[in-house]
């Protein structure tokens, strides 16, 4: 027997082995965070694609536009899904079956993600998500953006709701039907008495809402030139 | 007919004296291994015995469908990385002579690198590749292991060993 192999013997008659049961639970529980790590990856890539789906990206090709723009996109959900994505990548590559085929790991990462994505689309809990802070504070401040400073839109008093639709009474007393969907973007809470300026397509007197805010009367009740076709058009202005 | 090291692994879960004969099998081997990838033939006996300590405390992680060689040269590969970060943070491992002349005596794995000839020029060359090509013609030439092997030791892609076995030996004939 040779002078190292003393040595680690020694040595190892000082040791003491950790119980099966710990390795058993340590596995376990890794497979389990695993698990929820890639669920909780799926919803909130399906929730990044939702949003940058609408980010307004049109503001980017306009002149001195580039910071305010920058927060019409997600910034904090594509870190936050990238960190939590290369964790899952790193969790997972310690099974051996997923690092001797890391082929088949990042097909699997790419089916799931996506499947995830389209089911989250179909089922409506994209939408259930952008209901939800601080997704809907990053959906709100899209809508920001995309709410003009001068150019075509209404804003006036809500008079009446009815479905899915409400009645604005502008300042020159002239009634518009509200029409909201589910891609409008509603910034504000949709009640009689309320004064809100919506953006929109304007079909005779009915109005496609693609967003609606809030606004102070006391300022510029009515600004810009109407409603004049789809309002997010080229010479629109933004801020 | 002896028994496995798979088996040996298993009984050492109850019965310590059955960790000595893997002790006894890979003392040398996994010395050999962790001399070339620190390049210094005495530390590399400080990090052999750590890991066999290690390997003995966590035997119970094994996982017998994994061989079990694979199992001890990962942790060897792990210690080796640590003990080079502590110590080579900021510069390439630099081999001792002492290695060198070891590394050098290993003909016939270097044999089925390059043709005999040139033997001596690639002895030379394998100490200055970087560590992880390095590393990887080591386990497939001179510790002899498969791919699926190698995969486990490196928790690399099956199916990217051979390439880099590849690229590792093109840089290897550069130098």
């Amino acid at each position: 027997m040779n002078n190292l192999e003393q040595k680690i013997k020694s040595k190892i008659k000082k040791q003491r082995q950790k119980a099966r049961s710990i390795f058993v639970i340590t596995d376990l529980a890794r497979d389990v965070f695993v698990v929820i790590l890639w669920i909780v990856v799926v919803i909130l890539l399906g929730a990044t694609i939702f949003l940058l789906k609408s980010t307004p990206w049109e503001i980017f090709g306009l002149p001195r536009f580039f910071l305010p723009a920058l927060t019409g996109i997600p910034w904090e959900l594509i870190a936050l899904v990238t960190g939590l994505g290369l964790a899952l990548y790193y969790l997972t590559i310690n099974i051996a079956t997923l690092y001797r085929n890391k082929g088949l790991l990042i097909v699997l990462m790419l089916i799931s993600l996506l499947a995830g994505y389209f089911i989250a689309e179909a089922s409506g809990l994209n939408k259930t998500l952008a209901n939800i802070s601080p997704v809907m504070q990053i959906y709100q401040r899209q809508g920001q953006l995309i709410a003009p400073k001068r150019g075509p839109h209404i804003a006036g008093e809500i008079t009446h709701l009815e479905g899915n639709k409400f009645t604005l009474k502008d300042p020159t007393q002239t009634l518009w039907q509200v029409i909201v969907s589910e891609q409008t973007r509603i910034l504000t809470e949709i009640r009689i008495g309320n004064t809100v300026m919506v953006v929109g397509n304007k079909k005779d007197n009915d109005i496609e809402a693609e967003i609606v805010k809030p606004i102070q009367m006391r300022a510029r009740p009515f600004m810009g030139s109407g409603l004049n076709g789809k309002v997010r058009g080229q010479n629109h202005q933004m801020y | 007919m002896p028994i496995s090291d798979e088996e040996l692994a298993i009984l050492s879960r109850r019965e310590s004296k059955y960790f000595d004969q893997i002790v006894k099998r890979y003392t040398e081997s996994i010395r050999r291994y962790i001399a070339r990838l620190i390049g210094n033939w005495q530390e590399s006996e400080d990090v052999t015995q750590d890991v066999f300590v290690k390997a003995f405390i966590n035997i119970a992680s094994f996982n017998p469908k994994m061989k079990f060689s694979s199992w001890l040269y990962r942790i060897a590969h792990n210690e080796s990385v640590n003990y080079i970060k502590r110590n080579y943070r900021y510069k390439e491992v630099e081999f001792s002579d002492e290695v060198k002349n070891k590394l050098l005596d290993d003909k016939t794995a270097l044999e089925k690198i390059i043709d005999k000839e040139r033997i001596e020029s690639v002895r030379e060359s394998l100490v200055k590749l970087k560590s992880k090509d390095r590393e990887i013609l080591e386990l497939y030439y001179f510790e002899q292991k498969t791919y699926l092997e190698i995969s486990d030791i490196l928790k690399m892609s099956v199916n990217s060993i051979g390439p880099t076995i590849n690229r590792a030996r093109a840089k290897l004939k550069k130098i």
